[in-house]
């Protein structure tokens, strides 16, 4: 409780500079690694085709499956293409879906949980059973029955995780416009005859968005999860389209052959990124749940 | 206890199944086209197998007529015919069960007595192992299970050569079973082991620091005594929830794992079925899906109460 009042001293007489508030985060040293990666990776996501140093989709069937040459540090793919390039060109396919899901899945939570707690009554209660309905419904089985119904590719999958993954945001949210509905600035907005609409979103979403920001950073570590699971499995993004979901899947044969290189690298940095986000969303959970 | 515990748990997994079979058979409807399109994969087909398939779907009756048929056959156990392998749905899946269940209760048996097992021994030996534990259970449960599938092949099976890299050896007996499912089991519990040891760990930690826990241990009560009768017996709630859970969403981790190591059990057949289009199989795998999830959570929830008299006294009261 103490970093509490130091922190209030120093809003109390200046406004907190970056440094203060970057420290106030409290993240611990593995929550600043997981920030450095996070930013490592939306740099990759970003500018990871422009920074690839051969073109992803060149194919030479002569150096299939070689290993590393001058130029080339990772190695030759089952097809003869720059591992390291596809590995770096792949980080915007692979990053871009969960961003989706989470983008998707947190507005139409946030829309349905927002408006329960405000409304309570039977639109809360029909929200409320919409969600315990969707928790029966495992994420990956409803992308995969997505993928049956409308064909192969990321867009069906996407939809289906960010409805799948709507309740658990959902109900976070809920719970905690729930409690900011019976505070008194609240009631004063009413008293003074503001209308709800301005009230929920300009006064309840602004005051439940880190709720939303924690619970997004986890779940996109779970999207990551599930939708390179698709991909994987064959049913999202499609040769030769670079994914390092599907790069796994792709490299197998290269394991059996003793070569695991396309394999390693793309499921390491899916790894690695997976944990980045899930360690960053678990901190900063805790740190809003200690406040 | 029947009316105010078991009827409403009850009655709400049976209205969830229910709802669930509408989604499943209405997917066929949400897909774009019609369905006779999309069930012959927008092959040209020929009148009679045109008409064969409106019969067989009973596609000139209403939707509920057509529902209340499919649900029917279900539980009469007509899944309808493989467009695939031209074979009975119900026949097929049967085949294919008993490597997903024993891939299943394999790992099973990883998480129950690693998982909780690595979480009670964190749990009770605070320290910088303790720590170093929990940060690779927070790390391990994060890495995507194909990818540990691929690593374990990788290096067990190509470079010490300890293990068979594919196949589930159903032909040879039953050790010959447990070494081709061995790697498999191991991949799909990973990441289940470390989230049910960091739920373990810290629900018992929870209880530690109780204060009939600190009394026990202030009046010099033997820490063994303690720990079993206070600490697990009450911490015990969590963890019984979080491994039914985590056992539950197993079946459909099965549809990766046997794709990765080329089994042939359901959750590959799952996957196939989506890749050719043969929605009759999909639909029925699916359904056994969400059924086996649903009530292996109501199994975890009945179980709960048996285990816990606080819950049951909570109910009467």
């Amino acid at each position: 409780m103490t970093t509490t009042t130091g922190y209030q001293a120093i809003t109390l007489r200046e406004k907190p500079t970056v440094v203060h508030r970057i420290r106030g985060l409290e993240l611990g040293v593995t929550g600043w690694i997981a920030v450095v990666l996070v930013v490592v990776f939306t740099i990759m996501a970003i500018a990871g085709p422009a920074l690839a140093p051969h073109d992803p989709y060149t194919q030479d069937l002569l150096r299939a499956n070689n290993p590393p040459a001058p130029g080339y540090p990772l190695g030759f793919d089952y097809e003869g293409r720059d591992i390291l390039s596809r590995v770096l060109a792949g980080a915007r396919t692979s990053l871009l879906g969960p961003l989706l899901v989470v983008i998707l899945g947190a507005a139409l939570a946030t829309l349905l949980a927002v408006t329960a707690a405000w409304a309570r009554g039977w639109w809360d209660a029909s929200v409320n059973v919409v969600f315990d309905f969707l928790l029966a419904f495992p994420g990956l089985l409803l992308a995969v029955l997505s993928v049956a119904v409308f064909g192969k590719g990321l867009v069906a999958p996407v939809v289906a995780l960010a409805i799948a993954y709507m309740p658990a945001m959902g109900r976070i949210v809920r719970s905690g416009a729930r409690s900011e509905t019976s505070m008194d600035y609240v009631t004063a907005l009413r008293a003074l005859g503001v209308p709800a609409r301005l009230i929920v979103f300009r006064h309840l979403v602004p005051n439940v968005t880190p709720l939303i920001i924690a619970q997004a950073t986890t779940l996109f570590g779970f999207a990551l999860l599930d939708l390179s699971a698709i991909s994987f499995l064959g049913l999202g993004v499609q040769e030769p389209q670079p994914d390092w979901g599907l790069m796994v899947n792709t490299g197998a044969a290269g394991v059996l052959l003793g070569h695991p290189a396309e394999s390693l690298s793309a499921g390491t940095c899916l790894a690695l990124a997976a944990c980045a986000f899930t360690v960053l969303g678990l901190r900063l959970s805790r740190r809003i749940e200690g406040r | 206890m029947f009316r105010d515990f078991l009827l409403p748990k009850v009655g709400m997994a049976a209205i969830t199944i229910f709802a669930t079979s509408a989604v499943v058979f209405g997917a066929l409807y949400l897909a774009p086209g019609d369905p006779v399109t999309f069930l012959t994969k927008g092959r040209p087909a020929d009148p009679a197998t045109i008409a064969a398939i409106t019969q067989q779907y009973h596609l000139n009756d209403p939707l509920i007529t057509r529902y209340q048929l499919w649900v029917s056959g279900v539980l009469h156990g007509d899944l309808g015919q493989s467009i695939m392998f031209r074979q009975d749905v119900t026949t097929l899946v049967g085949s294919r069960m008993p490597t997903t269940l024993w891939l299943v209760a394999m790992a099973s048996v990883l998480i129950v007595t690693v998982g909780i097992g690595v979480g009670l021994f964190s749990a009770l030996r605070p320290g910088k192992l303790d720590d170093s534990l929990m940060l690779g259970a927070t790390l391990a449960a994060a890495v995507p299970i194909f990818v540990i599938a691929i690593a374990l092949v990788s290096f067990f099976s190509i470079r010490l050569g300890w293990f068979p890299t594919f196949g589930s050896g159903e032909s040879g007996g039953f050790l010959d079973r447990l070494k081709h499912l061995t790697l498999p089991a191991v991949a799909l519990a990973f990441a289940a082991v470390a989230f049910v040891a960091r739920i373990t760990r810290a629900s018992l930690r929870e209880e530690m620091d109780k204060e009939h826990v600190r009394a026990a241990r202030s009046r010099g009560l033997a820490s063994s005594d303690v720990v079993r009768r206070h600490v697990v017996r009450n911490g015990f709630a969590p963890i019984v929830t979080v491994t039914g859970l985590t056992i539950a969403g197993l079946f459909v981790g099965t549809a990766i794992i046997e794709k990765a190591f080329a089994l042939n059990g359901i959750g590959g057949l799952l996957i196939d079925a989506v890749s050719a289009g043969d929605f009759p199989v999909v639909q029925a795998i699916a359904l056994l899906m969400v059924i086996v999830f649903i009530l292996t959570n109501l199994g975890t929830d009945l179980l709960q109460h048996y285990l816990d008299p606080r819950q049951r006294r909570a109910v009467k009261e």
